[in-house]
């Protein structure tokens, strides 16, 4: 069926793909919610900067809290009402720490600020989408978060030969791009060639797992003319950028570059839709499509807004005693555990996902090296060795083993025989890693600073002593003009001082 | 509240084969040469068998309680029987009870636990467990019933009276040489192969009896195969390994070396290929080691049986091979994704 020959990637695993649960039922779209909760930080750059106050009325697409840098991203109010809190509230995180959010009251009239629409995108100037991408609080969709502004700003400023739209959802579940696509293809399409046309990208390719074939039906069915669909086997992790860049051009992401390094540009498919329609627009990112999916009877997605806590979302599924579950934040694979369902929707979740507890197997955990783990690894890593690295704390060695090649996706664990949490140990190992080179930054700045001062230390007393005042002289001065001396240098002293504190 | 000492980190779902699952496996696959031993011996495997399963487990729960581990969890891995199971077809099946008491004991206590239990022993128990006994009690080893000689078989009792007789194998006349030893004793008085052929009955090609058992490892090793339990990397290597050398030494001079066939067939050739190299714990694991390491250990057998002091080379190739195994995993990382040219090689 395709045109294209696809490459593969090694390692991988065929999984269980549940999609049919969900994929052919229309999404709903979800009543407003009482209260909204807005983490500050949504993804992996710096929290914004909140610019409204406690009791202030503020209208859907206003703008609640600012970008504080070019990698920060503002947030804009998913709904009218009035803000009622900026405090740590819960959040989905894998020890259940809070962050600080802002807590919307909505009064349910819904009441917008006005939009700016241009009336046609095909003329519009590079930067002016620059513009509008940034001002719409963009995020990549898909789940790592990265701001859409700074990805498109990259592809502007290198070559890019190809331009991928990932809508490969490899993990199981999950359904939010593939009815995306069914729903809106005209979108899809119309902001893929949008971005191709802004990046100026040689080819561009909309990219489906073999399991979507209603999506990829919906799409055929628009006219379009540059853009190429390609259907893409159900191995996971082929949805991964590095996996799936290789699927499409048989080459490699060389270790520690991206993507665009290589000259292809990859995004997910409701960055891409919510692209356009911010730039079609002036839509800001106020709503998602999450799946929600699991061990419970009616699954399926919903148009959710930014900040709706997960407990209300799961209660419009039906869900509302999850005593016996486990509550995740993306997919089986690779999401995180809900530790208290009051946490909201972030710009980043795909999926909220209902499994029951198991009892887990009563297992010693002992690695026996049966290379299972090795066979599986999309990037061809040694995750028996890696875990003994990481058990064992060698941190050199784990680096050695290219630690931070590994992309969490789960198949080792997914597959050892003794249950080992290989996945909790490589990212204790990279955090541990990370943490230490911060403090041999931290150390390396402070020995730099003192290597200075002995410099200028030392500078001084040459001075001193080609003037004749060697400081172990100190005794042959006359006493009094010592005693001149000290006054006046600590007057000067307390003088620069009080003028530092006056600054 | 979560129970943050089993951490709740991704993936969610998992489908693997539990360790015991595959520990079960191999027991199965280890049915077609038990029955062949006790068609060929009569009930004395079945004695071994159970004093040695016997043994492991108490002694096992014993390094396991002593090291403050929990027996449930690490008991029921299973990989304890297999360890028993391989060291008492590696001895005598009428060897006196003690030898395989031994054997088991520093199987278990010094060739697994001292190193830090399963995982973490870098030699191969079972076989840290024979060469023990090899080196201390090599009269016992050496005293395999003589198939073409046994006219009763014994039975369960007869075999438990024999092992427990404390006597060093079979009565005379019907206890002797295994052919690789018989081999051995004879090409040190300078006898050619086709001298040797007549003064013991050779079967069809690997020695009256011993074709057989190694058949039924080979069928028991096709089925792990088969059940992917185990890769066939390490098994075929190593009888690559084997086979290659014989070959090489019978066309060199073929009175003084016996063929590649003889030599995948007698001793335990086929028992090292699917049950020995193939053990993950002290093997190698990547892709180009396993070869280098079935390769290593089928050469070093080879050599052994050849030119070294002891009819069979098999458990000193593999426990050499064993020390060699983290090196040899070193240097031969595979290719991993996006590995540019320049990146220093570990």
């Amino acid at each position: 069926m395709n045109m294209r020959e696809l490459s593969s990637f090694r390692g991988g695993i065929r999984l269980d793909s549940h999609k049919g649960e969900t994929q052919n039922i229309a999404s709903r779209t979800l009543p407003i919610p009482e209260k909204l909760i807005l983490p500050l930080q949504q993804h992996g750059g710096v929290a914004a900067e909140p610019c409204v106050e406690i009791g202030q009325r503020v209208l859907k697409n206003e703008i609640i809290a600012e970008a504080r840098n070019y990698f920060g991203m503002r947030l804009h109010a998913p709904s009218s009402g009035v803000i009622s809190a900026i405090n740590k509230f819960p959040v989905i995180h894998p020890i259940g720490l809070s962050t600080d959010c802002i807590e919307l009251t909505t009064d349910g009239e819904d009441m917008a600020r006005g939009l700016n629409t241009v009336n046609d995108v095909t003329s519009l100037e590079t930067e002016a989408v620059y513009q509008r991408v940034a001002e719409a609080g963009i995020v990549g969709l898909g789940g790592a978060g990265f701001p859409a502004h700074v990805k498109v700003q990259e592809a502007i400023g290198q070559t890019v030969d190809m331009l991928i739209i990932n809508a490969v959802e490899c993990e199981p579940y999950i359904t939010c791009d593939d009815r995306l696509i069914q729903e809106h293809p005209g979108e899809v399409l119309a902001g893929a060639a949008l971005i191709a046309r802004v990046i100026d990208a040689g080819e561009c390719i909309v990219a489906v797992e073999e399991d979507m074939p209603a999506a990829m039906a919906a799409l055929k069915g628009v006219p379009s003319a540059r853009i190429e669909l390609v259907s893409i086997p159900a191995i996971y992790p082929s949805g991964g950028e590095k996996q799936l860049v290789t699927i499409l051009t048989g080459r490699e992401v060389p270790t520690g570059l991206l993507p665009i390094d290589i000259g292809v540009a990859v995004l997910n498919v409701a960055t891409v839709v919510a692209i356009f329609r911010a730039v079609f627009s002036g839509k800001p990112l106020l709503d998602r499509l999450v799946t929600v999916a699991g061990d419970f009877c009616s699954p399926g997605n919903a148009n959710t807004l930014i900040g709706t806590p997960i407990k209300y979302l799961l209660e419009h599924f039906g869900v509302s005693d999850t005593s016996n579950h486990r509550v995740l934040a993306g997919g089986p694979m690779m999401g995180t555990e809900i530790l208290n369902l009051a946490a909201p929707i972030t710009k980043t979740v795909n999926c909220i996902l209902v499994l029951h507890r198991e009892t887990a197997e009563n297992l010693s955990n002992a690695c026996i090296r049966c290379g299972d783990c090795l066979s599986v690894c999309p990037v061809g890593l040694q995750p028996q060795q890696l875990f003994d690295a990481a058990r064992t704390s060698d941190v050199d060695l784990a680096q050695e083993l290219h630690l931070f090649d590994c992309i969490d996706c789960g198949c080792c664990a997914y597959v050892c025989p003794s249950q080992i949490p290989l996945v909790h140990y490589f990212r204790y190992a990279k955090s541990s890693i990370e943490a230490l080179d911060r403090d041999r930054a931290v150390a390396d700045g402070a020995r730099a600073r003192h290597e200075q001062q002995l410099q200028r230390l030392s500078a001084k007393s040459k001075i001193g002593a080609r003037s004749g005042l060697e400081l172990a002289d100190v005794s042959a001065l006359d006493p009094s003009e010592l005693e001149r001396d000290i006054k006046a240098a600590v007057s000067r002293s307390s003088k620069r001082r009080q003028n530092e504190n006056e600054l | 509240m979560n129970d943050l000492t089993h951490p709740v980190s991704s993936p969610h779902i998992h489908d693997a084969r539990p360790v015991p699952w595959i520990m079960r496996q191999v027991l199965y696959a280890l049915i077609p040469a038990i029955t062949v031993y006790v068609y060929l011996f009569g009930c004395g495997i079945l004695v071994q068998l159970m004093i040695a399963i016997t043994t492991a487990l108490v002694l096992e729960s014993l390094a396991l309680l002593l090291r403050g581990y929990t027996l449930k969890a690490y008991l029921s891995d299973g990989s304890v029987v297999v360890l028993a199971c391989l060291l008492a077809l590696a001895i005598p099946p009428y060897a006196p009870w003690w030898v395989i008491v031994v054997g088991v004991a520093f199987a278990v206590l010094i060739g697994k636990h001292a190193f830090g239990g399963l995982g973490y022993n870098i030699f191969n128990p079972a076989m840290v467990g024979y060469l023990f006994l090899m080196l201390c009690y090599p009269a016992a080893l050496s005293k395999w019933p003589e198939m073409s000689k046994i006219v009763d078989y014994p039975g369960l009792l007869e075999s438990v009276r024999l092992i427990a007789a404390h006597s060093v194998g079979m009565p005379d006349g019907v206890s002797g040489a295994t052919v690789l030893s018989h081999i051995k004793t004879q090409m040190v008085l300078m006898h050619t192969h086709s001298e040797i052929e007549s003064t013991i009955n050779f079967g069809t090609f690997a020695g009256y009896g011993w074709e057989w058992v190694n058949i039924a490892y080979l069928c028991g090793g096709g089925w792990l195969l088969w059940r992917r339990v185990v890769k066939w990397r390490l098994p075929l290597s190593f009888m690559v390994g084997v086979g290659c050398a014989a070959l090489l030494g019978h066309v060199i001079d073929a009175e003084l070396h016996r063929g590649a066939v003889f030599h995948l067939f007698a001793g335990g050739t086929m028992l090292a290929a699917f049950f020995v190299v193939t053990d993950p714990v002290s093997s190698s694991t990547t892709p180009v080691g396993m070869l280098l390491f079935g390769l290593g250990a089928g050469l070093l057998t080879y050599c052994i049986r050849e030119f070294g002091g002891y009819p069979d080379g098999v458990a000193f190739a593999v426990v050499i091979m064993n020390a060699l195994a983290p090196l040899i995993d070193r240097f031969t990382q595979p290719r991993f994704y996006g590995k540019t040219s320049n990146t220093k090689h570990i």
